[in-house]
């Protein structure tokens, strides 16, 4: 039995490694995440119509930002087209802040987030580590051990494992921290984190916060467009059909205006209504240690 | 029309976080290992066609999340479970110790008919590390549990040098199989979703 395993031998599969534009290495064996990245445009050497865009997006914002807030209040309606476009690739990491409200509260915690890195521990160390090399390990930014990326990356998980220790780390938060630092410096996603995180209680989003909403239209989207493909399909391999969407349909420029289109339902609100009503409850089969959570995710489950 | 159907058999993976329970699942169906595995968040699955006794079925493996906040999502993943995989590091003693929670958590949470008898397995994984220096668990201690248990089946392997992972997923596959009742199909057809919602009908008892 031992015959079947020495076939993935990690160096030479490092020597023939190729990495896409937004820096993962390419692999046989993608998922969806790299497969969506790969269809992006790469930003190295914008066309015209996207130089054009980045000029649009640099006057909206002003200098380090100084602009965004009076635009949006004067303009909520063009920001939002604007940002269903496409926020052009290298003002993302500003942008992001901005939308979020996390500027403000960077500026408004000097020394903060120094603190919790520095001179706090955390309860979910151990779980961090353990995950840290399970996070985007086909970018090239965390592959190297005790690296830079590795190294950031553990810094903003432990800091909001501090920051907030009802929820302290959960699997996951990795990813959005992870994402979060290709495109700015670690205290800045940090409180971006924090903003996505909390952001009910600390940054309304200036109202342009869609919450859970373009999830579904999102979702119901990627179903309409493979719509007649799916229903083709016995159950076992739709499954594998429903994680492994074609490039077609993960390409944003089609895929967003659909979900846009699509009208999701006052019913969306109903049932969380009826959700936060079951929550309040304990539920028949649900450990008291465990009911007590307030992480997206858990509502999203609460939908089905 | 029916009588050539395959039957599906689902089988749950549980185990503390990086224990090897998506390792051991690629291993198995993909017969590959590697360093580049993530985190697994909330659930993922892969389906393997087996042959039993000239029969095929097909083993819908599913692998979880390890960190005990997935853990309210139980419901959703375990229910129609014919087939419960516990999985330990042997050389972590706290995931050793973790099997009795996640075995308890489990029959609490999928509510299986009969959970006196409901098939478990268990896997204490990762017995290449440290050619075994590092571990911690035995494998008597490991068995005694098992026994204590019901006899639960027991195997030690490591998903990284294929060690054992065939034949426990064997075991596996038989133990879901005789839990599965012979008449009982789960989901084994597509739906007609576009036609005219024959399904639908027939659940508000209308179909004469």
């Amino acid at each position: 039995m031992k015959s079947t395993t020495a076939e993935v031998d990690p160096g030479s599969y490092l020597l023939s490694r190729t990495v896409d534009g937004f820096g993962f290495t390419k692999q046989e064996q993608s998922n969806s995440t790299e497969a969506l990245s790969r269809n992006r445009p790469v930003d190295d050497h914008p066309n015209d119509r996207e130089q054009k865009r980045i000029r649009k997006w640099r006057k909206m914002i002003g200098v380090g930002g100084s602009d965004w807030k009076h635009y949006v209040r004067r303009k909520p309606h063009v920001v939002k087209r604007r940002i269903r476009k496409g926020i052009p690739d290298c003002l993302r990491g500003l942008v992001w802040q901005l939308i979020s409200g996390s500027r403000d509260l960077l500026l408004m915690n000097p020394g903060v987030y120094e603190q919790l890195v520095i001179y706090e521990t955390s309860a979910s160390e151990l779980e961090i580590i353990r995950d840290i090399s399970r996070t985007f390990p086909s970018h090239v930014f965390y592959q190297q051990r005790h690296g830079l990326g590795q190294r950031s990356l553990y810094n903003v998980l432990k800091a909001y494992s501090v920051y907030d220790r009802d929820v302290g780390y959960v699997q996951g938060m990795g990813f959005l921290a992870g994402l979060l630092l290709l495109y700015m410096s670690e205290e800045d996603a940090f409180w971006l984190l924090v903003a996505l995180l909390k952001g009910a209680i600390h940054a309304p989003m200036e109202g342009l916060y869609q919450g859970v909403k373009v999830v579904f239209q999102v979702g119901l989207a990627l179903l309409r467009f493979c719509h007649d493909d799916l229903i083709k399909l016995p159950f076992e391999k739709l499954l594998h059909a429903l994680k492994n969407f074609p490039a077609e349909a993960m390409n944003p420029d089609k895929l967003l205006p659909l979900a846009f289109s699509i009208k999701v339902s006052k019913r969306l609100e109903e049932f969380k209504r009826d959700y936060e009503k079951r929550k309040e409850r304990p539920l028949p089969h649900s450990l008291p240690s465990l009911s007590s959570s307030g992480i997206p995710i858990h509502n999203l489950a609460g939908l089905e | 029309m029916a009588s050539r159907r395959r039957m599906l058999l689902k089988v749950i993976i549980l185990g503390d976080s990086g224990v090897g329970k998506t390792s051991l699942m690629n291993q198995y169906v993909n017969k590959k290992f590697s360093n580049q595995y993530k985190a697994t968040i909330g659930a993922d699955f892969l389906t393997k066609e087996v042959q039993i006794d000239d029969r095929l079925f097909t083993l819908q493996i599913w692998d979880t999340a390890g960190q005990e906040r997935f853990q309210s999502l139980g419901v959703a993943f375990y229910r129609g479970a014919d087939c419960c995989v516990l999985v330990y590091d042997v050389n972590v003693m706290k995931s050793f110790d973790n099997l009795n929670n996640w075995r308890e958590e489990f029959l609490l949470q999928a509510s299986p008919s009969d959970p006196e008898n409901f098939p478990f397995i268990v896997l204490g994984n990762k017995i290449d590390i440290d050619g075994g220096n590092s571990r911690v668990v035995s494998e008597k201690k490991a068995k005694a549990w098992c026994a204590s248990k019901g006899n639960i089946p027991y195997f030690e392997t490591s998903a990284k040098e294929g060690l054992n992972v065939e034949a426990a997923f064997q075991c596996i596959a038989m133990n879901a199989l005789k839990n599965e009742p012979e008449e009982d199909i789960y989901l084994p057809d597509t739906i007609d979703v576009a036609g005219g919602g024959r399904q639908l009908q027939r659940s508000s008892g209308c179909e004469c």
